[in-house]
Formats: structure tokens, C-alpha cells, sequence
């Protein structure tokens, strides 16, 4: 049996750091009494916004992927399926030169051809 | 979705419980005490599952209690734990101090030495290792972070293949 990876690590780095959630929250231009803020990031009750998300990357020191790999994982997957749908629908496009580049950047999306999954799309 | 085995351990104190998440043996995800106020088991109960939701593991690690020096609060809250996390589908597990003392053997015999070991693995452990404990004093409660830890470790040590 395996866990669901976490949807945040913002703890973890944080605890690596010593800092406490209010000096996070006061790095991240709240006051020095808003750790409950980052409190709730921590238990994954609200997402940060992107200008949080970045601020933690630059105090955390880890880059936001990683800081919120769950959820990066959940956001790659469903472009990793969406870009085998669009490869479908470049494929039968007629020959054009950015026709091999587009091929090339969904070929990167999607990965190692031998880990692909059978979609329907091949 | 990618999967990780994630291992919490919890060690009972006077007023709540240590606890220790480690992920695939060697990612220390969390780690803290937890007080309740009154240390009743069933709060600190409440408190543990929702350490559980949180982290949603697949194994939680207890000590052994019913051949423990624990209190009698202690005991109550490890069986209570250990009925209720089985209830919310979190695979339940209990470790004996013997296990962990044989598993800690080569490191030194006595709790500290253990804590030394365990925060040169982990640094970020570190700020939160106790000062070597004098005969008068009684145990530092940090400690439990580190039992809960030693518990993890252990089992999974025992568990490798």
C-alpha cells in the first residue's frame, strides 16, 4: 500500500529553515502576528497565490514544485493528458514546419513514449 | 499521481505526544509535539487523528505499551489511538522498546545517544534535540519527537527487504 504524495511540503522546508510561520509570514510582507496565514497553507485548508507562492520559494529556499509537489503532480498529469488529445488532432493536421516543432514540445510533455500510457490516441 | 510510503510515528508524553512523519524512509516530512490542555486521552486523541487526516499515512507506529513503563493515561491513549485510527482505515502497528533498543544497539544504549544518531541524519532535527538529561531531572519532552522517530526507523528497518 503507498500514500498520496502530500499536496504541500511547505512545512517541512519551513521547519528545515527554523523559522516560525509569523517570521515566514512577515518575510512574505504580512505582520509579524500573521503566522496563521501560513498556518493555513500548511494545512492544505487554502492555496496561496501565485506572488505567496513565489515569496515562499524565495524564503523557503525550494523551488514551488517542490513546495507544492502534490499539487504540481495533479496540474502535470492533467497536461501530460491533455497534450496526448492535442497530439491526436496535430498529427492529422497536413505537413507545415511548426508542425515538427509542436510535435516536439507535446513529445516533451508527454514523456518517455515506452511509459506511455494507451489512450486511444496512437 | 506518484506514491510515497509514509510512516507516522507518535510517542506519548505527559501532555499530548511527540510524532514524527518520515516519507520512503528518508524524507523527515513533519515532526512537533502536540499538547492538550487537560491532557484527557481523548483529546489527545482528537489531536492524533487529525495528525492522521492530515498526513494520511499508510502505517502509524505506536510503542508497545502493555509492556511500557507509560502511565496509565499514556496506555489509554495508545489503545484508544490505535482503535479509532483502525477505524478511520490507517494500518496500525506497535513497536516493543526492545526492538528499538536492539535496532539502536550499535549507537549507544541510552536514549540520548539514540538522539544523537537520529539528528546527525536528520540536522534538521537538531534545534530540536535535548540537553543530556541529569539524574534529578525528568525526561525532556522532546525527547518524544525522537522515539517517535526511533519507532519509524526501526519498523522500517525491520520491513526492508
Amino acid at each position: 500500500m503507498s500514500a498520496e504524495v502530500l499536496g504541500q511540503y511547505i512545512k517541512m522546508y519551513r521547519l528545515r529553515s527554523g523559522l516560525s510561520q509569523d517570521e515566514v509570514a512577515f518575510l512574505l510582507g504580512g505582520s509579524r502576528t500573521g503566522g496563521s496565514k501560513i498556518s493555513r497553507y500548511e494545512l492544505n485548508r487554502r492555496l496561496p497565490p501565485l506572488e505567496t507562492a513565489l515569496g515562499l520559494e524565495a524564503v523557503l529556499g525550494a523551488p514551488v514544485r517542490d513546495l507544492f509537489k502534490g499539487e504540481y503532480l495533479k496540474v502535470e498529469e492533467r497536461v501530460r493528458h491533455r497534450s496526448k488529445i492535442l497530439r491526436v488532432a496535430v498529427e492529422s493536421e497536413p505537413e507545415q514546419p511548426m508542425k515538427l516543432v509542436r510535435r516536439a514540445t507535446l513529445q516533451r510533455i508527454i514523456g518517455d513514449p515506452a511509459e506511455e500510457e494507451d489512450t486511444g490516441s496512437a | 499521481m506518484s506514491e510515497v510510503r509514509r510512516v507516522v510515528g507518535v510517542a506519548p508524553t505527559s501532555r499530548g505526544f511527540g510524532f514524527a512523519v518520515l516519507e520512503d524512509g528518508e524524507v523527515l516530512v513533519d515532526w512537533g509535539l502536540v499538547h492538550c490542555r487537560p491532557p484527557e486521552p481523548e483529546r489527545v486523541v482528537e489531536r492524533a487523528l487529525a495528525l492522521l487526516a492530515r498526513h494520511d499515512p499508510d502505517l502509524l507506529v505506536l510503542q508497545a505499551t502493555e509492556v511500557s513503563r507509560y502511565g496509565d493515561r499514556a496506555k489509554r491513549f495508545a489503545v484508544l489511538l490505535e482503535e479509532k485510527a483502525r477505524s478511520t482505515g490507517v494500518a496500525v502497528t506497535a513497536i516493543s522498546s526492545d526492538a528499538v533498543r536492539r535496532h539502536f544497539a550499535a549507537y549507544g544504549l541510552t536514549k540520548n545517544d539514540r538522539a544523537e544518531e537520529m539528528a546527525k541524519r536528520f540536522p534538521e532535527l537538531r534545534p530540536r534535540q535535548p540537553g543530556k538529561r541529569r539524574p534529578w531531572q525528568s525526561q525532556d519532552e522532546r525527547m518524544a519527537i525522537f522515539n517517535a522517530l526511533s519507532l519509524v526507523i526501526t519498523l522500517q528497518t525491520s520491513t526492508d527487504p
